[in-house]
């Protein structure tokens, strides 16, 4: 029955708050989001059925902006919280909530607020619904903006579920844009910023066991050269010690570098990345893991797959200790050319390694990684043993003619299986191939067809899929129906089909689908950030909309 | 230009202000090497859901025999197979370690993933009563070092085991020491072991060989409980000053491979209802008396 109010009370809201009055009063807008679901039990695929039957998911976003002066809430509801979230999210609140005042010079804002440094490798605050995931933080921010240059300063404590984490954040930014401070600069071809931040935790050490530094400071220097077609970009980080649960208590310091340089024209683009990380894993509480109150975000070197199959094996970023490279290239053969065709063909490319950083002993008497000592020595630029990861791909999308598109892509992929899972089983050598075609049969009717395979060598894991969608689109409709099999798995009895079909229809900014059928386990990625999602089998409902 | 030089000098200033603390060695604090043995001390007690596949759960074992080794006799441990990770697998992971109380407080407090704890059942500012293994440390010493050495609440166990029929039988007697509110106080019995040599899942080489450490010496296994999951009720109302309550169990019969000079009973009194619903008040552990 409160799960049927509460819902109601979101709808509503939802709806209701469609006032958009331009006027003395200022505005309002902002954002909703329901996802429930209902569980079948299904042992075959290890899908269960809780014993509230139902999950629930929601938020009501509300932001009143008048003139200089914005205030924002958000509600959220886990009543209880869907399968694979966190079961400490059980409950609903508002666990966000703002005012801010944006002036000409200063802009100060009291409440929950998200906020990043340079790349984020120091500080980056951020919210992703569908992972569960939210590490705002609750105090005060300060913005003193000037011509070509931005001071930041704040103070708080960040969301831990429904509480608080521990510790306390403290940070300051500075970054400065040399052509827009300096009247000598304006009208030079190149564009420079610099920029740099200090950050440190508060936590009172309280471990019996351990002498615990209170304060951790983080720090890092930035800089970013914009000439032209080409960008460069570079940040260098530094961490003081720091044990804490997820580095096993070492007193090791920690440092990290991101390289990232780019060529962009019409028709073409190139980007190369490289990144090292070694003891970068910075929370607001030491004692957390996993998802819950990290104060940074290391940047992801994985490309981010949109279909099923080749996004089956999704990196996890290290944050204690990787090193690895991305290369991108995109370019689009011309109209009229050979390869190009009538319309043009793109071929998008990329590449991307993931590998240990090498560690030694600290002393001869000293394990590596032994806790409360000085953990490994690390020489920067030595590759360690261990590789975590590649990814290579090659898509290639081409309009056939007016009714038909094609994309083709091929994955080459290598998973190490206890790094990315925690799992000590065999990594995994695989391919997968994408076929997608799009048939626009008549004018707003069109017919999407979605072939994939993935192809595990010597059959590890699961073993090889096989993947297939028809959906039929008509205007803001959509209906389609969807086959997962796992043919390859060496257990005959877990060959299964996973079976849905979907439907949904968008009005405006709003959307809502549909889905009934069984779905299969696997890891949701965004960023590198990864939650577990379990097998399920039953209907789900998802209802979002804007206004 | 003067306002940014001003604003930088103050933001500098702040700077400062955030001190860093860089540690020297050595690292490790002295503890007290267990000098408080005396029984009429406050004892946590610390349950480590953990799994005999669990590859990280062994730092969460060492992390508990550290805090004996700090705190003595204070510390109550009980590590609770259950969940993924403590299912029987293929050789050698094919003994079951899990009990049916094990795995009902597995659910009962939504455990997600291994190894996790808890100490003296406290919620955690989460909502949750769960608390990582590194966190375990702090909230031992919230407990035992904030907390008067007093406790409020003695329990005094007589266990008797019989070899001929591998039974246990316990007297338990409890005694109030404090003032304590009215509420619903529950007793609950445990019995462990320890030195149960099998296979032990492992990632990390400082403690032993990785990925597996075939001859483990498991310690505080849960074994069975001589009450029922959540215990039994002892008391519903206000404890009169120095109140006793006698309790007695017999008959509990031992597994055929159970060793009884390793067995102990594990017994601690909590608040089963209240704002302070399931905290643990008092625990005790006694060797299992063998003739």
């Amino acid at each position: 029955m409160r799960l049927r109010i509460s819902a109601l009370l979101l709808l509503f809201l939802g709806f209701g708050l469609k006032i958009k009055a331009q006027n003395n009063y200022g505005s309002v807008h902002g954002s909703f989001q329901f996802d429930g679901q209902y569980y079948n039990e299904d042992t075959l695929i290890g899908a269960l059925r809780p014993d509230s039957k139902i999950g629930a998911n929601g938020f009501l976003n509300v932001i009143y902006t008048n003139k200089k002066f914005e205030a924002g809430l958000r509600y959220e509801l886990f009543m209880p919280p869907l399968l694979g979230f966190d079961p400490r999210y059980e409950g609903q609140g508002i666990p966000y909530r703002y005012v801010k005042y944006n002036g000409e010079h200063f802009e100060l804002t009291a409440g929950n607020f998200y906020e990043q440094f340079g790349s984020g490798m120091i500080l980056r605050t951020y919210q992703e619904w569908n992972l569960g995931f939210d590490n705002s933080i609750d105090g005060i921010r300060i913005k003193a903006k000037f011509p070509g240059l931005v001071l930041t300063g704040l103070v708080g404590k960040q969301r831990s579920f429904w509480g608080k984490g521990e510790g306390v954040v403290r940070g300051v930014d500075a970054e400065l844009w040399l052509n827009d401070a300096f009247k000598s600069l304006a009208n030079m071809n190149t564009r420079i910023m610099l920029g740099g931040n200090f950050v440190s935790r508060y936590q009172a050490d309280l471990d019996p066991l351990y002498k615990l530094p209170a304060n951790v400071a983080a720090w890092s220097g930035r800089i970013g050269i914009f000439h032209g077609n080409f960008n460069f970009n570079a940040e260098g980080a530094y961490k003081i010690n720091d044990p804490n649960s997820t580095n096993n208590m070492i007193y090791k310091t920690g440092n990290g570098l991101v390289l990232e340089a780019g060529y962009s024209r019409r028709g073409l683009g190139i980007t190369l990345q490289a990144k090292r990380v070694d003891n970068m894993d910075f929370r607001s509480d030491r004692t957390a893991s996993g998802f819950n109150l990290p104060i940074n975000y290391i940047p992801a070197m994985t490309p981010q797959h949109a279909y099923t199959l080749p996004a089956y094996y999704p990196y996890s970023t290290q944050q204690n200790g990787e090193m690895g490279v991305q290369a991108n290239v995109i370019y689009k053969f011309k109209k009229k050319s050979f390869l190009g065709g009538k319309y043009g063909t793109t071929i998008d490319m990329s590449y991307a390694v993931s590998q240990a950083i090498y560690k030694e002993k600290p002393n001869d008497s000293t394990e590596i990684g032994e806790a409360g000592t000085l953990g490994y020595k690390s020489d920067f630029f030595k590759i360690g043993d261990e590789k975590f990861f590649h990814d290579f791909s090659v898509k290639i999308s081409k309009k056939i003619n007016k009714k038909w598109k094609i994309y083709l892509t091929y994955v080459n992929i290598f998973y190490n299986m206890e790094v990315n899972q925690g799992h000590k089983e065999p990594n995994v050598y695989a391919q997968s191939a994408v076929v997608d075609l799009w048939w626009k049969f008549k004018p707003y009717n069109a017919l999407h067809f979605d072939f994939e395979g993935l192809f595990v060598k010597d059959n590890e894991d699961k073993g090889d899929w096989a993947f297939g969608m028809i959906e039929y689109k008509y205007k803001s409709f959509f209906a389609a129906i969807i086959d997962q099999y796992n043919y390859g798995n060496r257990d005959p009895l877990h060959r299964i089909h996973y079976f849905s079909a979907s439907t949904g229809y968008t009005w405006n900014s709003t959307r809502l689908a549909v889905t009934y059928g069984k779905q299969n386990s696997g890891i949701l990625c965004v960023g590198g950030v990864c939650r577990e999602v379990p097998a399920t089998n039953g209907f789900s409902f998802t209802l979002s909309s804007s206004f | 230009m003067k306002n940014i030089r001003l604003l930088t000098i103050l933001l500098t200033s702040l700077f400062l202000w955030y001190s860093c603390d860089k540690v020297e060695p050595p690292y490790v604090e002295n503890g007290n090497g267990g000098e408080l043995n005396s029984d009429t001390v406050r004892k946590v007690l610390v349950e480590d859901f953990t799994g005999h596949t669990c590859v990280n759960c062994p730092q969460a074992h060492k992390i508990i025999e550290d805090l004996q080794q700090h705190y003595g006799k204070q510390l109550v441990a009980v590590a609770i197979h259950a969940g993924f990770f403590a299912k029987p697998k293929s050789a050698p992971y094919d003994y079951d370690f899990r009990t049916t109380e094990g795995t009902a407080l597995y659910n009962l407090f939504q455990v997600q993933a291994t190894p996790i704890g808890m100490v003296n059942r406290v919620k955690q500012s989460d909502g949750g009563y769960l608390v990582n293994k590194g966190a375990l440390a702090s909230e031992v010493s919230k407990q035992l070092d904030s907390l008067p050495q007093k406790p409020d609440l003695y329990i005094h166990l007589t266990p008797s085991f019989n070899s001929s029929d591998s039974t246990l039988s316990l007297a338990a007697e409890i005694t109030f020491l404090e003032a304590l509110p009215s509420a619903k106080y529950n007793l609950c019995i445990m019995v462990t072991e320890s030195d149960i040599v099998k296979a032990q899942k492992n990632n990390d080489p400082t403690i032993g060989s990785t990925p597996d450490i075939f001859d483990y010496h498991h310690k505080h296994v849960l074994r069975g409980m001589m009450t029922p999951t959540l215990g039994e009720e002892i008391l519903d109302g206000t404890p009169g000053n120095m109140q006793v309550i006698s309790k007695s169990y017999s008959n509990f019969k031992f597994g055929a491979d159970w060793v009884p000079k390793n067995c102990r009973v594990v017994a601690f009194v909590y608040y089963a209802d209240g704002p302070k619903k399931y905290q643990i008040i008092q625990a005790q552990e006694v060797e299992v008396a063998t003739p």
